[in-house]
């Protein structure tokens, strides 16, 4: 049992437990999804102790190490970084993107990845990424006609900023892919992501909103928050909640590419915090789920805080370098050294790759213990150390990134109080959303406004 | 107890037997109140059922920050 620093929360054998009052602790198990209330002269108590650990409640330390690193390399993500080009030029965009950039793969290049990767390894995930992957949009086609062709079925995801053509929006729609629209807002996206001749993106975005929900398809809205737009956030999630949109990823900015130039703009911890609170509470009104980075391990506990370390995902940027990060999306990165996992080259149709081992080693170890301010925090296993680049990238490489940091404990203490609160009248919660819209097979349409599962009481 | 046991020692078989009785009950009444007040009452988080096993469970990757 271990003293988190400035909290009065505490790690109790590998479980977060909050402190609510002087006379004892709310502790929560990920592994069980299951609360206790403990008096302070329980938590040290070995009948209690041994109770819940034979429960699978609490894990000892050992135990809740090699639980959650246990790995299997069979399954595995393959993201494709089809161009750099964006016909938006967003001020906070971490990749550089502009219309001036020309860098894309080709189609027969991403075949031959495609091939080779699935030889290797079981990829339950392909991710077409950009720039704006739809401007690249036959390597989309072609990728999908050669699992087909080779019955290969992993779930395919593309992120997009909404602006492409109906037509494409169809064939993604049909072909079963998962969608993640980046929109920023209402009032946010004409300033923040405006098209290259300075136009408002909005009305376009806004349009394949509706036309997605009209399709029924598999697709969230991403919003990336910044001080900007915090303030009317939550009017414009109302307005997706009122079109039927039923999934909504909220992040804060990250000072990344050009987002360096606008790190004044990075929302601060405490009204972040505030607004994901109402953004929760209008979610449980209005039936809709809610997804943050930082909720990735709330109900599966890890010692990672993604799979980018855990070399279980492998991103093919354009020019011919393999990154562990999307962040570091080619060889000239200022992180490359420690992203750049490996290198790849097309000879004769066929993809030969070369992995960089030691690299992979380094990353290997960039879990929750690498971190001296991890290995005591009560968040140990479901904050798990953060976002790896945003910790390299920081002011003190190496170190956990101070703002992000409190950001997450934040938003975590929060979540777990409200998952408490509706667990206890029996009720699910809005912050399942990455369980559901990761693991679930078939989603809850976005058109579905009954919310009749999410509120069913179990 | 000392004091009841003491008692018990100076009375009669039946008085003895009665006091006794009286002494079990009241055992059982306090080992009962003593597991109550042990007793953890736990909260399960209402949650939708995946059909994975937890092996396969460990073993899924996504990729949520993109």
């Amino acid at each position: 049992m271990t003293n988190s620093g400035n909290s009065e929360d505490i790690l109790y054998f590998g479980a977060p437990a909050l402190s609510l009052d002087k006379s004892g602790y709310l502790v929560y198990s990920p592994w069980r999804k299951e609360f206790v209330c403990l008096k302070t002269n329980q938590m040290q108590d070995q009948k209690v102790i041994g109770e819940l650990i034979q429960k699978g409640f609490i894990q000892p330390f050992s135990t809740a190490i090699s639980h959650s690193v246990k790995q299997n390399k069979n399954k595995h993500i393959l993201v494709f970084v089809i161009t750099k080009r964006c016909n938006l030029k967003c001020s906070y965009c971490f990749a550089n993107s502009s219309p001036k950039h020309r860098e894309k793969m080709e189609p027969k290049t991403a075949v031959s990845i495609f091939k080779k990767m699935s030889q290797i390894h079981d990829i339950s995930m392909v991710h077409f990424i950009g720039g704006e992957p739809t401007l690249n949009f036959t390597v989309i086609r072609k990728v999908k006609e050669i699992a087909d062709k080779l019955n290969i079925f992993p779930k395919f995801y593309i992120t997009t900023n909404g602006t492409s053509s109906v037509y494409i929006l169809d064939w993604l729609v049909d072909n079963r892919f998962t969608l993640k629209v980046s929109w920023d807002g209402l009032m946010a996206q004409k300033i923040a992501r405006p098209l290259i001749g300075g136009q408002d993106s909005g009305p376009k975005v806004e349009r394949t909103i509706e036309h997605l929900v009209n399709r029924g398809a598999r697709f969230c809205i991403r919003i990336t928050a910044t001080k900007s737009n915090l303030s009317n956030l939550v009017e414009s999630i109302q307005w997706l909640a009122e079109h039927g949109v039923k999934y909504i990823h909220i992040e804060p900015m990250s000072p990344d590419g050009r987002g360096a130039d606008v790190q004044g703009d990075v929302p601060e911890p405490a009204e972040f915090e505030s607004q994901f609170s109402r953004i929760i509470a209008l979610a449980e009104e209005k039936k809709f789920w809610v997804m943050n980075s930082a909720l990735g391990n709330l109900f599966s506990p890890s010692d990672y805080f993604c799979c980018s370390p855990r070399d279980r995902v492998h991103h093919f940027n354009p020019d011919g370098s393999i990154s562990a990060c999307y962040k570091v999306d080619d060889k000239t990165n200022s992180l490359a050294n420690y992203f750049i996992k490996g290198n790849y080259e097309i000879i004769e149709n066929r993809c030969e790759i070369q992995w960089k081992e030691k690299t992979i080693s380094r990353l290997l170890r960039l879990d929750s213990s690498y971190y001296a301010s991890c290995r005591s925090c009560f968040l140990r296993y479901v904050c798990s150390g953060g976002c790896p680049h945003c910790n390299l990238g920081g002011v003190r490489s190496g170190e956990i990134d101070p703002r992000m940091c409190e950001i997450r404990r934040r938003i975590l203490r929060k979540a777990i109080l409200h998952l408490y609160e509706r667990a206890k009248k029996g009720e699910r919660s809005c912050l399942e959303g990455i369980e559901k819209f990761y693991h679930e097979d078939s989603l809850e349409s976005n058109n579905s406004c009954n919310g009749a599962l999410h509120t069913k009481k179990i | 107890m000392k004091n009841t046991q003491n008692q018990i020692n100076h009375t009669s078989l039946e008085q003895r037997k009665e006091i006794e009785g009286s002494i079990t009950v009241l055992d059982h009444q306090a080992e009962l109140g003593k597991r109550e007040k042990e007793c953890l009452q736990f909260v399960k988080v209402p949650f939708f059922s995946r059909q994975s096993s937890s092996s396969e469970r460990e073993n899924e990757v996504i990729d949520i920050c993109i």
